[in-house]
């Protein structure tokens, strides 16, 4: 096929151009930013601080790492805020309401994310509908059980869970092992197993994949179900951190979890993406930006502009590098 | 020689109330290759499909060894040995070879991980039973050329000691040399006893490569014969159902004047001051080998890439700017190769396919389609492109075959009554009898004062079809024929390089 050749040569100084925006554009402004914080705010670049983007990377990063196997497959989770919430809410009930062990809270937040999960894996994979509806309606049925279980309170979490959200190892929060420990398990099963390439498999070509003898519909289907669980851990993860469930909690973050996946390497067109470092990258980029915007002071009108802009451009870059992928 | 591997007896299948498959009885012997041609649409993919378990006969035995054999899923298809090597690749282009190789059983190592080591080990040893392919193991398919990705098919199919391998139109994307190499590989594989079943719509390498050859026409096996000794017209004539006098239609047209003009063409990189002329009337054939940059050029004169350099002219009126808008508001059209990709709206019925490119003059006011005369004019179409269809309003493009649905490309353009047609590759992928029908369609518009450029890959066609023959070699064009001077070897001697 001729058509494969057509990319090399006619390069232009404007494709030129656009070609080195879209491989290190985004880490271009990135730094541009960090170094305009740091001068601002020299406590920006200290070594808490630097923990404590760490701390709150950890929390959503989790959720990131899901994404990561939904985007994947080519799918896409816009429930996974308002998963978090419900979970985080749920688990919540079970710490206030019974005094179960916090490991148990989390159980049931990540079984309630799982089961979030599971009917959106259901609907794409076997039903077949657009994933971006089917995640967008259990965003909304999600939110409105938080909301109607809370009666619109804020929830709050009982003690114990200080105990988590100040523990730390080496001077560093536990919730950064809890999430490379993730990272590591999730980078084992993309790589290593024979699940995790087919995922990458059923990206690429999902029809070819059926053809082939992989159960295509079952490998989607656990993918949302894996993002799913992984997203009612980082809802009750972040719940702990906050020590508090506002009924505005999480809102927004699938902005922030979608497009950290996608700076980290993951694309919307499906099949590519390292969890081990892409999904640490993408994270630690936007929170760190996000900190820097608090210490600046930022209005809270701010965040929601930012996020837009970030996710546009990681869009658009993960657009215009794929029109120059063979397939 | 003599015993049956694989023997079908009386196979049906109908999809809906449309019999795809009417009776299917034919055998494949041990160490033998089987050619099996037929038109497109004859119910070859089909019948390929049945052996394959992705579908279910409605009637008939399968004999396999001799015993019973019920292909209920693929799984159980490729654990009996047989195994296919497809016309559409299926290979992932984000994963490795070796990953591709082994995506539904992978080895593993003792704590649960995948055996890179042990799989890329048996890559490399199936790979060298294939007599070496320069592929490694840790390749990503997009990186690969068409070709190696055919090799890494190859090798699937031999991944599971399988006796019977299915080659589906194999050489459709391929080099001459891969071919060669194809050919090869076949060749060995008939020696270490494996039954070879060779679909192919090129006869001559069917006549070069096979044992035996079977038709298959309208859902039957017409004849199955040794091709030692079998005779090409008759084979035609059993694909066909009827007498081919000639494969190439002749037509009385004029040649007038120049009409169409490229000078200086330039693309960075690429093409450096190429011209070329189109007499009104004239077939210009343009032939080159896979990379001699004739596609490149097509899609270059219709503005798809862009023109770095170069005027184009049409009855001395600049066409300019080159883009695909401006070039089709004069006159231009341009014939993809891919026609599934870029050529036809596939879940959209002919109709909606024939009238795409010329909505505006089929609107009835600001608002509405005239909806009579998009049915005229289709109707128009289907009938004088000759489109086999039961209702060109129902119908969609994807249930159509490849010559049909080249045919509904052709009339798409043709209802705008072009001046220019580039043409690449139009008979890619089409059987004998709708080849056929596509040289008349080409000759009929150059006979309408239609200027054309026809891209092809077979000489024999070019040289039936063309008053002039331009030849590619390295994005230049090379050598120059008329038609008196037609020889296949001068040809392709200007297509290797050529002379200066």
């Amino acid at each position: 096929m001729e058509k494969a050749k057509k990319q090399p040569s006619t390069v232009g100084a404007g494709k030129k151009f656009v070609d080195l925006f879209c491989t290190y554009g985004l880490y271009f402004i990135f730094i541009v930013l960090i170094i305009f914080f740091a001068v601002q705010r020299p406590n920006f670049f200290s070594v808490s601080n630097f923990l404590l983007i760490l701390k709150s990377s950890s929390v959503l990063g989790i959720a990131v790492v899901g994404m990561f196997f939904v985007l994947i497959v080519a799918g896409i989770d816009i429930s996974v805020s308002m998963n978090m919430y419900f979970s985080a809410v749920i688990g919540a009930t079970v710490l206030n309401s019974m005094e179960l062990p916090l490991i148990v809270c989390f159980l049931a937040a990540g079984v309630s994310g799982l089961l979030i999960g599971c009917i959106n894996g259901f609907f794409v994979a076997k039903v077949k509908i657009v994933p971006f509806i089917v995640t967008l309606a259990t965003y909304s049925v999600a939110k409105g059980l938080g909301l109607f279980f809370t009666n619109q309170q804020m929830v709050f979490l009982n003690s114990s869970v200080m105990t988590l959200a100040n523990a730390k190892v080496f001077g560093i929060s536990v919730f950064v092992f809890i999430f490379l420990g993730i990272v590591l398990i999730a980078h084992f099963v993309l790589t290593s197993t024979q699940f995790g390439r087919q995922l990458f498999a059923c990206g690429n070509n999902l029809v070819g994949a059926n053809k082939m003898g992989i159960n295509g519909p079952r490998t989607v289907f656990l993918a949302y179900a894996i993002c799913g669980a992984l997203a009612g851990i980082a809802g009750m993860l972040s719940a702990c951190n906050l020590s508090v469930i506002n009924p505005n909690f999480a809102q927004g973050d699938e902005f922030v979890v979608i497009s950290s996946s996608v700076i980290g390497g993951a694309s919307l067109f499906g099949g590519k993406g390292k969890v081990l470092p892409g999904a640490i990258i993408g994270i630690v980029m936007i929170q760190a930006i996000i900190n820097g915007l608090t210490m600046m002071g930022a209005s809270a009108y701010s965040y929601t502009i930012f996020r837009g802009i970030i996710i546009f451009i990681a869009v658009m870059v993960d657009s215009i590098k794929f029109s120059g992928e063979i397939r | 020689m003599s015993e049956n591997i694989l023997e079908l007896k009386g196979i049906t299948k109908s999809f809906a109330t449309v019999k795809v498959l009417k009776d299917i009885t034919f055998s494949l012997k041990k160490g033998e290759i089987l050619g099996l041609v037929g038109e497109n649409g004859a119910g070859k993919s089909t019948l390929m499909n049945v052996l394959g378990g992705i579908y279910q006969r409605d009637g008939g035995d399968i004999l396999l060894d001799g015993k019973k054999f019920e292909p209920s899923n693929p799984k159980v298809s490729s654990d009996a040995g047989i195994a296919f090597v497809q016309q559409e690749l299926n290979l992932f282009t984000n994963l490795t070879v070796m990953e591709n190789l082994f995506i539904t059983e992978m080895k593993r190592s003792k704590i649960g991980s995948i055996n890179k080591k042990e799989m890329k080990k048996i890559v490399r040893e199936k790979m060298e039973e294939l007599g070496g392919t320069g592929i490694s193991p840790d390749d990503i398919i997009g990186n690969l050329s068409m070709g190696q990705r055919q090799m890494v098919e190859i090798t699937k199919s031999i991944m599971k000691d399988s006796r019977i391998i299915i080659f589906d139109e194999p050489t459709t994307s391929l080099s001459n040399k891969e071919k060669e190499k194809l050919f090869e590989i076949m060749h060995r594989m008939q020696e270490q006893g494996k039954s070879i079943i060779f679909i192919s719509h090129i006869l001559e390498d069917v006549f070069a490569y096979t044992d035996e050859i079977a038709v298959l026409r309208d859902g039957e096996i017409i004849s199955q014969r040794k091709t030692k000794g079998a005779d090409s017209n008759t084979i035609i004539k059993e694909m066909v159902g009827r007498e081919l006098t000639n494969i190439y239609p002749v037509c009385e047209k004029e040649i007038k004047d120049i009409a169409f003009e490229a000078k200086n063409i330039c693309q960075n990189g690429r093409f450096e001051n190429l011209n070329l002329h189109i007499r009104e009337g004239e077939i210009v054939g343009m032939f080159g080998l896979m990379g001699a940059g004739r596609t490149e050029l097509l899609r270059c004169l219709f503005g798809l890439d862009e023109m770095d350099a170069g005027e184009l002219f049409y009855k001395g009126k600049q066409i300019t700017p080159v883009n695909p808008q401006n070039c089709i508001k004069n006159g231009m059209a341009f014939i993809t190769e891919n026609r599934r990709e870029e050529g036809l709206l596939i879940p959209k019925t002919l109709k909606e396919n024939i009238v795409l490119s010329s909505l505006r003059e089929h609107k009835k006011n600001l608002l509405f389609m005239d909806a009579a005369k998009e049915k005229e004019n289709t109707d128009k179409m289907v009938k004088s492109l000759n489109v086999k269809t039961f209702d060109p309003g129902k119908q969609t493009a994807g249930t159509l075959s490849g010559g049909n649905q080249q045919k509904i490309v052709f009339a798409k353009w043709v209802l705008r009554e072009p001046k220019i047609f580039l043409l690449d590759e139009p008979t890619r992928g089409v059987d004998v009898g709708a080849k056929y029908e596509i040289y008349t369609i080409i000759q009929e518009l150059a006979k309408k004062n239609s200027c054309v450029l026809m891209v092809s890959s077979e000489i024999e066609e070019l040289m039936g079809v063309c008053d002039r023959i331009l030849v590619m070699s390295n994005n230049r064009i090379t050598g120059e024929l008329t038609k008196n001077e037609y020889v296949p070897e001068e040809i392709m001697k200007f297509a290797v390089g050529g002379v200066k």
